[in-house]
């Protein structure tokens, strides 16, 4: 914090210095203050569901309270571990293969425009289709263990990845891939050195937007037809109209789902630093 | 300098005497594009031969074809018409090692200075020699070096196209295509998006460059000071469908600076000579003057 500019006025250093410290301090306690009011919420929140959910009817709303005891219960008789790791497991196998499978289709089709122009309005049209519609027919197809789950999760993954890659190295500046052509690159070296980096951003946005996608994808699968994970374990808590079990089933897929993020937040930062 | 002699078309062509192969020629060239099933015609029979190691200009009101003669010249459009050497082969595709500079950069955002300008060369290491460490190698580091302090860039090699200044990443644009480009080097526009004073210091440096390197350079633009102060000749162009309206020979001493070289009184001249012969652009408002008027002050005293 210094700025030879300043010295010219006439100012002291300590007087710029206390100007400087003035700023930061103001800046330190909007922070801070926005943090408070985060916590504030969330607290009044809690309290206002503990006070009212009662008294709406404990099968309605539950309270925080009963939902705490019902994930206690739920990790101490090991249905919690089982679970998690069921729904972890559909959902961590469909997301890389969803993904996977996204950037290379979407590579492979961006690098055609025969294959591009061809499979346009299949794609479009297969797009359309809600995907968790076709969980049934994947049961059909693969039956009631790991695998529809994981077929699901991948698919819709694989769209958002699929698009993202497509796109990102579509739009990548017309007018600098001719320049690095002229430079003598070949096609490879075009993906090389301008197509994939140009469109990392843009894959990393499918990738990260791919993440609750597949976690939607799993817990739908297990709602068709499943004998454990989380999806399985809200269904069952709702059959048996445990409320508590159902709020209890949310916040652990909220905390998994933050968790994934922040672990594909992790990979992408990573990825763009080291170029 | 002045080789080309265009006769009328309907004459034929006559080539002119080789005293030396020219580095460029088109010769009766048109260019068709097709919008809608409408043919539009960008160039119509034109022709031209560029000297080597000549400094040409083209101007001509927006949508004259200027552009399309530069893509013509690359090989990244075809002519629809006639034919185009280029040291002597004919042009039948992209001719890779062909400087290009364009209005927009083609920097990658994400090099550095010193990594887009090394670009063409990473390219160009191939196999075995890539694995050799290209990164090491003192020959490719000497140009990339050589390059940046051309266009006084040193001190900036590891700052990102981003941190720059609009004139800094020209300039690092102009280091990128000394490293690849041969004997030509082509420019549409280069100094477009710049402001005055940054035009005219990187008119200084160019000159200052290509006299030292003298490679062919045919330079588009719709500037006519900027056309005078740089080249041996300026192509006037009519407006679409674009024909070789006039040649131009510059004959303004060198070495020239941009900037004194416009107050010769053979500057005016010349000036006048171009600009009575540009046409108004396409949109230009009904019932203005078929021909620009001369701005005040271009006449000579």
């Amino acid at each position: 914090m210094s700025d030879i500019g300043d010295v010219g006025i006439g100012l002291a250093e300590g007087v710029i210095r206390g100007i400087d410290e003035a700023a930061q301090r103001s800046e330190r306690r909007a922070r801070l203050l926005l943090h408070a009011g985060r916590i504030a919420l969330l607290v009044v929140s809690l309290a206002a569901w503990q006070y009212f959910g009662p008294r709406l009817g404990q099968i309605v709303a539950s309270s925080p309270i009963d939902v705490f005891r019902a994930l206690v219960d739920l990790a101490r008789s090991g249905a919690l571990a089982r679970d998690l790791a069921t729904t972890l497991e559909e959902v961590l196998l469909g997301y890389l293969v969803g993904a996977g499978a996204g950037v290379v289709c979407g590579a492979v089709l961006a690098s055609s425009d025969l294959l591009a122009g061809l499979l346009d309005p299949f794609i479009i049209a297969v797009y359309g289709i809600p995907k968790i519609a076709l969980g049934p027919l994947l049961v059909v197809w693969f039956g009631i263990n790991l695998a529809p789950k994981v077929a699901l999760a991948a698919l819709m993954t694989f769209f958002l990845v699929f698009f993202s890659t497509y796109q990102g190295m579509r739009n990548v500046d017309p007018d600098t891939v001719n320049a690095v052509r002229l430079m003598g690159a070949s096609p490879l070296q075009l993906r090389r050195y301008v197509i994939f980096p140009g469109a990392r951003a843009s894959i990393f946005l499918g990738l990260k937007l791919g993440v609750p996608e597949a976690l939607v994808g799993a817990i739908v699968g297990e709602f068709v037809s499943s004998s454990r994970g989380i999806g399985y374990a809200i269904q069952y808590a709702t059959a048996q109209l445990d409320t508590a079990g159902v709020f209890a089933g949310l916040l652990v897929l909220t905390i998994l789902s933050l968790t994934l993020n922040a672990l594909v937040n992790r990979a992408s930062k990573n990825s763009g630093a080291s170029r | 300098m002045t080789l080309p002699d265009v006769a009328p078309p309907d004459q034929g062509y006559r080539l002119p005497a080789p005293v030396l192969a020219p580095a460029i020629s088109l010769i009766g060239v048109s260019k068709y594009f097709y919008k809608r099933g409408n043919r539009i015609t960008a160039l119509s029979d034109v022709s031209l031969h560029i000297a080597r190691g000549a400094f040409v200009s083209i101007v001509g009101p927006s949508g004259c074809g200027k552009s399309t003669v530069l893509d013509l010249i690359v090989g990244s459009e075809k002519p629809s018409i006639g034919t185009i050497h280029c040291d002597t082969e004919r042009v039948e595709g992209l001719r890779v090692g062909t400087g290009y500079l364009t209005q927009r950069d083609t920097l990658l955002p994400w090099r550095t200075v010193e990594q887009n300008v090394r670009l063409p060369l990473d390219i160009q290491t191939r196999g075995l020699d890539r694995l050799r460490g290209r990164r090491t190698d003192p020959v490719a580091a000497a140009r990339v070096a050589w390059a940046i302090n051309l266009v006084g860039l040193t001190g900036f090699e590891h700052h990102l196209p981003d941190e720059l200044s609009g004139g800094m990443r020209k300039r690092a644009a102009l280091a990128q295509t000394l490293v690849y480009a041969g004997e030509t080097v082509l420019m549409d526009e280069p100094f477009g998006a710049l402001d005055f004073q940054m035009r005219l210091l990187m008119q200084a440096e160019l000159l200052q460059i290509w006299s030292t390197e003298r490679r062919t350079i045919v330079f588009v633009t719709h500037d006519i000071e900027e056309a005078i102060v740089l080249s041996d000749e300026v192509v006037i162009m009519s407006r679409r469908p674009g024909r070789v309206r006039d040649i131009v020979p510059i004959d303004l001493p060198r070495p020239r600076d941009p900037v004194t070289a416009r107050f010769a009184p053979r500057f005016h001249e010349l000036y006048q000579r171009i600009w009575s012969q540009l046409d108004p652009p396409e949109n230009a408002p009904p019932g203005a003057p078929a021909r620009a008027a001369l701005p005040a002050g271009a006449t000579p005293s």
